[in-house]
């Protein structure tokens, strides 16, 4: 009898365990964060009082960091997926032809990806870092510079660090994704183009790119995603600063929340972080089209 | 028009252009995990000599001693590998499952839950810390490693769940039937015909559900507070947070920290591409 029922409704009991789980740690706490941030919460003062939509009225007419962190945001994501898409794609593009040690390049090249992101922001910290820096060091010893720079205490270098780190990191994965979708475009295509007489950059324009489009969209939606959401490298590298230059949205959210437990106004900041990458989404689907997008 | 080229490539032969550009990429790529293992192998006096040593002198694992026995690395180390085990099992468990009956069964609320899942892989953690502390703090779990087990679920089951459904969108339908007509239950036919078949796809996703809990950062920062649960990444930041840092023993925890993404990238990388791959391209 029992085994009759089990049976009949499978698909609904392999499911549940895994739909309350995601109930439990994405659906509540979405809806938590919605509505915590209509409450003015300190967790210094234990106060919790309902606010409406103030901490929203504050933060976007009163906060003078809420601004200049979203434009470093947008400094920050916009350069280092940029650079990534670009660098992915002619990594992509020389690591699909005929070439001698695939597999060993694939692995030097994925690693960076692979290890914590903590890590890669203490190691660029390291690498930048003004006395014993390794990049220093390089311009140096090639005589490009004849003392050290300090990197990391000017604005416009810190951000360049920052975003450097990033994109160092994340590459591979876009290449990853854009040398899969290479790899699914038929041989016949490119040979029919050669019959045609076409050249190198022509095949690429006409064949390769409109082809790609897919794996473009994927790749920048993901990449997108993680750069908006990355703490991790801007905590290790510059801790936000010199002064609060390479301060975003996400270190923001955290100050707020955890260290100075605004948790109402961290909360606010936190539901117009999900609202930007959503709208981040839309705007690619738009942008891109990618037709095989359904689900 | 040439003859006589390869035919595995996009028509073109790679040139000498090409291989200049790839060869300061990969150097680009592979220097700061080289700088990562040089620094850790110098003495914490050696890091600090000019000129810059590029190739260490004195070689010595002494680095590795002192995290260990001055400082909590053992107790990090620990909990990294308790927690993304832990983690990994609990999603791969309940993750294949829900993936195949995604990908077999149509019923009410399939495409509801279908783009809950696809949807949960937008949020953006960063903005659920508040949510997860309160949370966690009401239940009493802040500083334990069962939080972070439960926590590093919210990233690992909807990824779990996205690349298992294309590894069984794959298998024909037909195989199911077969199974079903020659008596087997529905759970028989998962179990016994359908899921030896995807081991490449559930070696994948573990892997890699392993490799997002053992690299995980904001979360475990926000729920940690000493070595009773704090992780390897979070440990590195104990040493910026000291007045002068030692480089050379952050690195030797650093490599500890980057040991299985060095161990899973040079060993098992066909399966990491392979979920890689899956996980982000959408049929």
């Amino acid at each position: 009898m029992l085994k009759k029922l089990f049976d009949k409704h499978f698909h609904y009991w392999i499911i549940l365990p895994s739909i309350f789980l995601l109930a439990f740690v994405v659906v509540y706490p979405t809806f938590n964060l919605f509505y915590t941030s209509l409450f003015m919460k300190n967790g210094q003062l234990g106060i919790t009082r309902f606010v409406g939509l103030q901490n929203y009225q504050k933060l976007l007419f009163e906060d003078s960091k809420f601004w200049p962190y979203l434009a470093h945001t947008f400094i920050y994501v916009g350069s280092a997926v940029t650079i990534s898409l670009i660098l992915g794609l002619i990594i992509s593009n020389i690591l699909n032809k005929a070439i001698k040690f695939r597999g060993a390049l694939r692995t030097m090249m994925l690693l960076p990806w692979m290890i914590p992101l903590v890590l890669t922001g203490i190691t660029w910290r390291w690498i930048m870092q003004d006395i014993y820096g390794a990049f220093n060091a390089i311009l140096m010893q090639l005589g490009i510079i004849d003392q050290s720079i300090a990197w990391l205490t000017e604005a416009n270098s810190a951000m360049a660090s920052v975003i450097t780190a990033d994109f160092w990191a994340n590459t591979p994965f876009v290449t990853i994704i854009l040398l899969a979708g290479l790899q699914s475009i038929p041989d016949q295509l490119y040979e029919a183009a050669n019959v045609d007489g076409a050249n190198g950059w022509q095949k690429f324009w006409h064949i390769t790119l409109p082809l790609l489009k897919p794996s473009i969209f994927v790749a920048l939606v993901m990449r997108t995603l993680f750069a908006i959401r990355a703490l991790d490298i801007v905590y290790a590298l510059t801790g936000g600063g010199p002064g609060s230059s390479t301060e975003v949205l996400a270190s923001y959210i955290y100050n707020l929340g955890r260290r100075w437990l605004r948790m109402g106004y961290g909360s606010a900041v936190g539901v117009i972080l999900l609202l930007i990458t959503i709208m981040l989404v839309f705007l690619f689907m738009y942008i891109l089209k990618p037709e095989s997008v359904k689900e | 028009m040439k003859f006589g080229k390869n035919t595995l490539d996009t028509g073109d032969n790679i040139n000498l252009w090409q291989y200049f550009f790839l060869a300061i990429y990969i150097v680009f790529s592979i220097f700061p995990i080289y700088w990562i293992f040089i620094t850790a192998l110098k003495t914490p006096s050696a890091v600090l000599q000019l000129p810059v040593n590029w190739i260490p002198e004195n070689i010595t694992i002494e680095n590795f001693f002192y995290v260990f026995q001055e400082r909590p690395y053992l107790s990090y180390t620990v909990n990294s590998i308790i927690a993304a085990v832990s983690s990994t099992i609990v999603c791969v468990v309940l993750g294949t499952p829900a993936a195949y009956s995604f990908s077999r069964f149509k019923f009410i609320g399939h495409r509801f839950m279908f783009i809950s899942v696809l949807v949960s892989r937008m949020i953006p953690p960063i903005a659920l810390i508040v949510p997860f502390y309160t949370m966690m703090q009401r239940f009493g779990l802040i500083d334990t490693r069962i939080a972070l087990i439960i926590t590093y679920s919210f990233f690992n089951l909807p990824f779990v769940i996205w690349v298992m459904k294309s590894y069984f969108d794959e298998i024909p339908t037909g195989l199911d039937e077969a199974a079903r007509i020659d008596g087997a239950s529905k759970w028989q036919t998962f179990t016994q015909v359908i899921l030896p078949i995807t081991f490449p796809g559930i070696a994948a996703s573990a892997m890699l559900a392993f490799i997002f809990s053992w690299n995980e950062f904001v979360f475990t920062l926000v729920l940690t507070l000493t070595p009773h649960a704090k992780t390897l990444p979070i440990g590195l930041m104990d040493f910026i947070a000291d007045d002068f840092i030692d480089w050379a023993r952050l690195m030797a925890g650093g490599l500890l920290a980057a040991l299985p993404a060095i161990i899973f990238g040079v060993f098992f990388q066909k399966y990491i591409v392979g979920g890689l791959t899956r996980g982000a391209v959408k049929e």
